[in-house]
C-alpha cells in the first residue's frame, strides 16, 4: 500500500483544533500541513537507467517573434486571495477561417481588483499568416470579451462548416458562431446555453452521445464560489500550506454539479442534465474533460478529471443516459484507492494496442496517472510502471499525448505551475514556476524524462496552465501553445532533425457531426497499428488542432487507415502517400 | 506494545499493593485491564483518577485503557498528565506518542520523540511512523536509515526500511532489507506482507503469493494482507478465488471501503456490474467523507 498525506484537517474539528494547528504550524513549519488540494506526499522514483538514444527534437519558444505578446490573466502575482485566481484557462488551435491553417484562441481571465475601464484583459483570437506570424484579429472578428475565462472548446455545431466556440466562465458560458466569414456571434441565450444562474463552468466537450450527427456538449462545473462567502486565507486549518496562509479550497467548498447539452438541430439545446444522470451530485471538483468512446462500444463516453475528489467515468448506455463507472473500472482514484487532485486530462494509445489510454495530471508530492485501457472497460494505473514517478515535485495541469519525433509513439508533454505563489518564500524544494515536461515513448511501455535535452522552450520556467498541440507552420512536426500565468503565452515550435515520415489527417463528417468529433482512425504501417481519436477538449480546458498527426518512423509507406466515424459507419482508406495533410470524407472521400 | 504493557502492569500491581485502601480502585482497574476487559477497567480507574489525581500510575493506566478502547482524545489527556507528572518515564512518553499518531496529531508526536536524548528501537520506531503518516516521507526516510544503522538486528526496523524503499521504487533493494527482516524474525508477519507487496509491484504476482499466505497464516486477522492477497491472486488471473478471498475480509471489516472498492473492481471484472454498483456505493459510504485511505501496513503501525 502507498503512503499517503493525511493532514487535512477538517473544519468539523472546530475552533480549538485550529488553534492548536495554529500553534503547530508556527512551532513546525516544516513538519505541518493543511491540505485544501489532495497529494499524497510520494517520494521520487529513482531514474532508470537512460537509454542512450539521442532525442531528435528541439523546442523555442517563438511567441514573441509570433506576436503573440498579450498576457493571460489569472489573479494576483504575488498572493492570490482566492481559489479562482490560481486556476489560469486553456489555449485552442483551431482553424477557423478554414485555410488549412491552424490559428490560436487564448482564453483569458481577470483580477479581483478591477481593470481601468478599456483596459480589461480579454479573450484573443489570431489568424495564422501562415508566415510563422499570427494577427490579433479578436476585434474584427467579434471575440473581445472580458471575464474570469476557463476553458474552450469548439467545434461545428451548426453542420455548417465552420467550427464554433464554447467558452466556459466562472459567471456564464458563452457559445460564439462561426458566422464564416471570419465573424462570430455570441448565440448563448438564442441557444439556450448561458444558464439561469452564473456558475463556475471548468472543462467542456462538444461530443455526440446519442449518434444523430450533431453535437452536444458537456460542461463540467468546478465548484460553487462567491468571494464573500468563501473563507480567507489562513481562516481555516486547510488553508495553510507548509505553515503559509493560503487561499482556501477546493475541500472545504460547496460542490457543484455537471450539464449535459442536448442539440436540438436548430440552433438551441436543452438541458438534459437530470434525465441523463450526468446532473447527479456525485460531490466532486470537476475540471479537465474528454469525451470519446474509452470502452469500444460504439457510444461517446465522458471522463472527468475531479480535484482532490474521485474523477467520473460517465458510460453512455446508449438510451441518452450515462452511469458512472469510475470506481470501478479503476478511473476514480490512484491505484491505492487515494484521491488525487486531478486537473487536467488527456487521451491517446501509448502503447499502440489500439484502445485509447487516459492520462491525468495531479498535484505535487504525486504522479500523473497514465491510465492503461485493458479493454472492456477497464483501466489501470501505470505510471510508475512507465517511468513517470520521476518529477513529484511538480504541479502539473495541461498533458499531451503526441508524438513529437514522429517515430510512431506518442510521447507525453506537460505543463507546470505551483498555485501558491508564496511558496517562493519557503524553503521548499517547489516553486511557483517550473519547466515543462517532455517524456520520450520508448516504445516498450517506458519513458524517459528528457525535459532536460529538448530545448530552452520546454527547460524555461512559467506558471503555466493550459496547453494545446498543433502544426501551426505546416513543417509537419507538432508544437505546442502554453497558457502562462500573468505572462505572455508561449509558442513552443518543434524542430525535429530525425527525418522521420508522418501524416496529417483532417476528418469531416457528412452522417456524423462535420467536425467528426469522436471519430477514431487505426492507422497501419509497416504492420504496426497506430490510433488516434478526435477530440474537442483536451490537457487542462483546451482544444489542440482537430487534425490527427501521426509519426510513421523511417516507413513512409501506409498500409492502410480505417476511420469509425461517429455515426458507426466504417471505412478503409488505402494508397495514401504520407508527409502531407489529406483530408478524408465520411462516404470513403480523400484528398 | 500490548505485551510489553502488560509486563507494566504487573510491575504497577505489585507496587500498588503497598498502596493504602484508595488503590483498591486502581488495583481493580489494573485487574480488569490486564485481563483484557478493558470496559470494566475504564470506571475503576476513573475513580482511582478522581481520587488521587495526581497518581501516575492512575494516569497512566486510565491512558493505556482508553488506547485500547480506540479513544486516542481522551487516551492523550490522561497521558498528558502522566507524562508530566514523570517526564522520565518513558513508557508513558511512547504511549502518549502513539495516542498522538492514532489521532492524527503528528507533530506533537514529532516534538515529543525528538525530545528523547537517547532514543531505543520504539522510540525510532514512533518516529518513522509519525513522519510518515504525516507527510514528510524524506524524514521518514531519513529516521529509517538511522534506526537501520542503530539496530541492525531489529526485524521491524528492517521492515520499516524495506517499506521506505519499496515507497521510493527501490524494489530490488527493499527486497534486501525485507528478506533480512524475516530471517532475524520468522513469526514477524510484516516481513512477509512487505516482500508480497515488493513482488506485486514489480509485476511478479504469482511469486508474491505464497508470502501474502504466509503473512496471514501468521496474523489471519490482516485485512491488509488478505486484500493484497486478493490483488495478486487476481493479477495472477484467477479472479474467481480473488472474489473467495475478499469476500471473506468483507466479513470481518464489513465498513472497510477499501475492500468493497476492491470488491467492486473484481465485480466488474467479472461481469457482474450490478454488484460492482454495489459495492462501489458502500466504498463510498464507508469512506466516511475521508479523503485518503490509510496506507501504512497496519503490520507496521504502533499508533494503533
Amino acid at each position: 500500500m502507498r503512503i499517503y498525506n493525511r493532514a487535512v484537517i477538517g473544519f468539523r474539528n472546530g475552533f480549538a483544533c485550529c488553534c492548536a494547528a495554529l500553534v503547530l504550524m508556527l512551532a513546525f513549519p516544516a513538519l505541518y500541513r493543511g491540505q485544501g488540494m489532495a497529494h499524497r506526499g510520494v517520494a521520487r522514483m529513482p531514474r532508470p537507467k537512460p537509454s542512450g538514444r539521442v532525442f531528435p527534437v528541439s523546442f523555442a519558444d517563438v511567441a514573441p517573434t509570433a506576436g503573440l505578446t498579450a498576457p493571460q490573466i489569472s489573479g494576483g502575482t504575488t498572493h492570490k486571495k482566492y481559489i479562482l485566481e490560481s486556476m489560469g484557462s486553456g489555449v485552442a488551435f483551431l482553424d477557423f477561417d478554414n485555410d488549412g491553417w491552424p490559428d490560436i484562441f487564448l482564453v483569458n481571465g481577470s483580477r479581483f481588483e478591477g481593470f481601468p475601464k478599456g483596459l480589461e484583459p480579454a479573450n484573443h483570437l489570431y489568424r495564422n499568416n501562415h508566415d510563422g506570424t499570427f494577427t490579433d484579429v479578436t476585434e474584427k472578428a467579434g471575440l473581445r470579451h472580458s471575464g474570469w475565462g476557463q476553458a474552450i472548446t469548439a467545434g461545428d455545431y451548426d453542420n455548417d462548416g465552420f467550427e464554433d466556440l464554447f467558452i466556459t466562465y466562472w459567471g456564464y458560458n458563452v457559445l460564439y458562431h462561426n458566422n464564416g466569414d471570419g465573424t462570430f456571434t455570441d448565440v448563448s441565450k438564442q441557444a439556450r446555453l448561458s444558464g439561469d444562474a452564473p456558475r463556475w463552468g471548468s472543462g467542456a466537450a462538444f461530443f455526440d452521445y446519442d449518434r444523430d450527427g450533431r453535437l452536444d456538449l458537456f460542461v463540467a462545473n468546478y465548484l460553487q464560489f462567491e468571494p464573500h462567502q468563501t473563507p480567507l486565507p489562513g481562516s481555516r486549518p486547510e488553508c495553510f500550506w507548509l505553515s503559509v496562509s493560503v487561499f482556501c479550497g477546493p475541500r472545504g467548498l460547496p460542490f457543484s454539479t455537471n450539464l449535459l447539452y442536448h442539440n436540438n438541430g436548430d440552433g438551441t439545446f436543452t438541458d438534459v442534465s437530470r434525465d441523463s444522470g450526468i446532473g447527479e451530485s456525485k460531490r466532486t471538483y470537476a475540471l479537465g474533460v474528454i469525451a470519446a468512446d474509452l470502452d469500444g462500444d460504439g457510444w461517446q463516453d465522458v471522463y472527468v478529471g475531479s480535484d482532490s475528489t474521485r474523477s467520473l467515468f460517465y458510460h453512455n448506455n446508449g438510451d441518452g443516459t450515462f452511469s458512472e463507472r469510475g470506481m470501478y473500472t479503476g478511473l476514480a482514484y490512484d491505484d491505492d484507492g487515494s484521491e488525487q487532485a486531478g486537473m487536467g486530462v488527456t487521451l491517446g494509445d501509448f502503447d499502440r494496442d489500439g484502445l485509447p489510454d487516459i492520462v491525468k495530471t495531479n498535484f505535487s508530492d504525486d504522479y500523473p496517472n497514465l491510465y492503461r485501457n485493458l479493454g472492456k472497460g477497464a483501466f489501470e494505473d501505470c505510471s510508475l510502471r512507465a517511468g513517470l514517478g520521476v518529477n513529484p515535485q511538480f504541479v502539473l495541469w495541461g498533458a499531451a499525448l503526441a508524438d513529437f519525433d514522429n517515430d510512431g509513439w506518442q510521447d507525453l508533454f506537460f505543463v507546470a505551475g505551483h498555485v501558491y505563489p508564496e511558496i517562493d518564500r519557503l524553503r521548499s524544494t517547489q516553486s511557483f514556476r517550473g519547466p515543462r515536461l517532455l517524456y520520450w515513448n520508448l516504445g516498450n511501455g517506458g519513458f524517459e524524462d528528457v525535459s532536460d535535452r529538448a530545448g530552452r522552450g520546454i527547460a524555461a520556467l512559467h506558471s503555466s496552465r493550459g496547453a494545446a498541440v498543433g502544426d501551426f507552420d505546416r513543417d509537419g512536426n507538432l508544437d505546442i501553445l502554453v497558457m502562462n500565468m500573468n505572462e505572455p503565452p508561449s509558442l513552443l515550435h518543434n524542430t525535429n532533425k530525425s527525418g522521420n515520415h508522418w501524416l496529417d489527417l483532417k476528418l469531416v463528417g457528412i452522417r456524423s457531426n462535420r467536425s467528426a468529433i469522436g471519430a477514431k482512425v487505426m492507422l497501419r504501417s509497416g504492420g504496426q497499428l497506430q490510433t488516434g481519436i478526435v477530440l474537442s477538449q483536451s490537457g487542462y480546458f483546451s482544444h489542440s488542432d482537430s487534425n490527427l498527426h501521426f509519426g510513421l518512423g523511417k516507413d513512409a509507406k501506409i498500409d492502410s487507415v480505417k476511420v469509425v466515424w461517429p455515426s458507426g459507419i466504417e471505412e478503409t482508406f488505402e494508397g495514401l502517400k504520407s508527409d502531407r495533410i489529406v483530408t478524408l470524407k465520411e462516404g470513403g472521400h480523400a484528398e | 506494545m500490548r505485551s510489553r504493557l502488560l509486563c507494566l502492569f504487573v510491575t504497577i500491581i505489585s507496587l500498588v499493593a503497598a498502596q493504602p485502601s484508595n488503590g483498591n480502585a486502581l488495583e481493580r482497574g489494573l485487574r480488569a485491564f490486564s485481563e483484557g476487559r478493558f470496559s470494566e477497567a475504564e470506571p475503576s480507574l476513573r475513580e482511582a483518577v478522581a481520587v488521587q489525581p495526581d497518581s501516575f500510575e492512575a494516569r497512566f493506566a486510565l491512558g493505556a485503557t482508553f488506547g485500547e478502547l480506540k479513544r486516542p482524545t481522551e487516551a492523550i489527556v490522561q497521558l498528558q498528565v502522566a507524562h508530566r507528572l514523570r517526564p522520565e518515564h518513558p513508557d508513558a512518553l511512547k504511549l502518549l506518542a502513539a495516542q498522538y499518531i492514532a489521532a492524527r496529531e503528528y507533530p506533537k508526536a514529532i516534538a515529543l520523540l525528538s525530545g528523547v536524548r537517547a532514543p531505543d528501537e520504539e522510540i525510532y520506531l514512533l518516529l518513522i511512523e509519525s513522519s510518515q503518516a504525516g507527510g514528510d516521507s524524506a524524514k521518514s526516510f531519513a529516521t529509517a536509515e538511522a534506526a537501520v544503522a542503530r539496530f541492525p538486528a531489529s526485524a521491524q526496523v528492517n521492515c520499516w526500511m524495506g517499506f521506505q524503499l519499496q515507497f521510493s521504487g527501490r524494489y530490488d533493494e527493499a527486497r534486501g532489507y525485507l528478506e533480512k527482516a524475516i530471517q532475524l524474525d520468522a513469526g514477524y508477519p510484516a516481513g512477509y506482507y512487505l516482500l508480497g507487496q515488493v513482488l506485486l509491484k514489480q509485476q511478479k504476482a504469482r511469486e508474491s503469493i505464497p508470502w501474502f499466505e504466509k503473512a496471514i497464516a501468521l496474523e489471519p486477522e490482516d485485512i491488509e494482507a488478505r486484500m493484497a492477497y486478493a490483488q495478486a491472486v487476481a493479477s495472477a488471473g484467477d479472479l474467481a478465488k480473488a472474489l473467495h478471498i475478499l469476500q471473506t475480509a468483507e466479513k470481518s471489516a464489513p465498513r472497510d471501503p477499501r475492500v468493497h472498492l476492491l470488491l467492486s473492481r473484481l465485480w466488474f471484472r467479472l461481469g457482474d456490474e450490478a454488484n460492482a454498483r454495489e459495492e462501489a456505493s458502500l466504498s463510498l459510504q464507508y469512506r466516511n467523507g475521508e479523503p485518503a485511505l490509510p496506507d501504512i501496513p497496519r503490520a507496521l503501525r504502533r499508533g494503533q
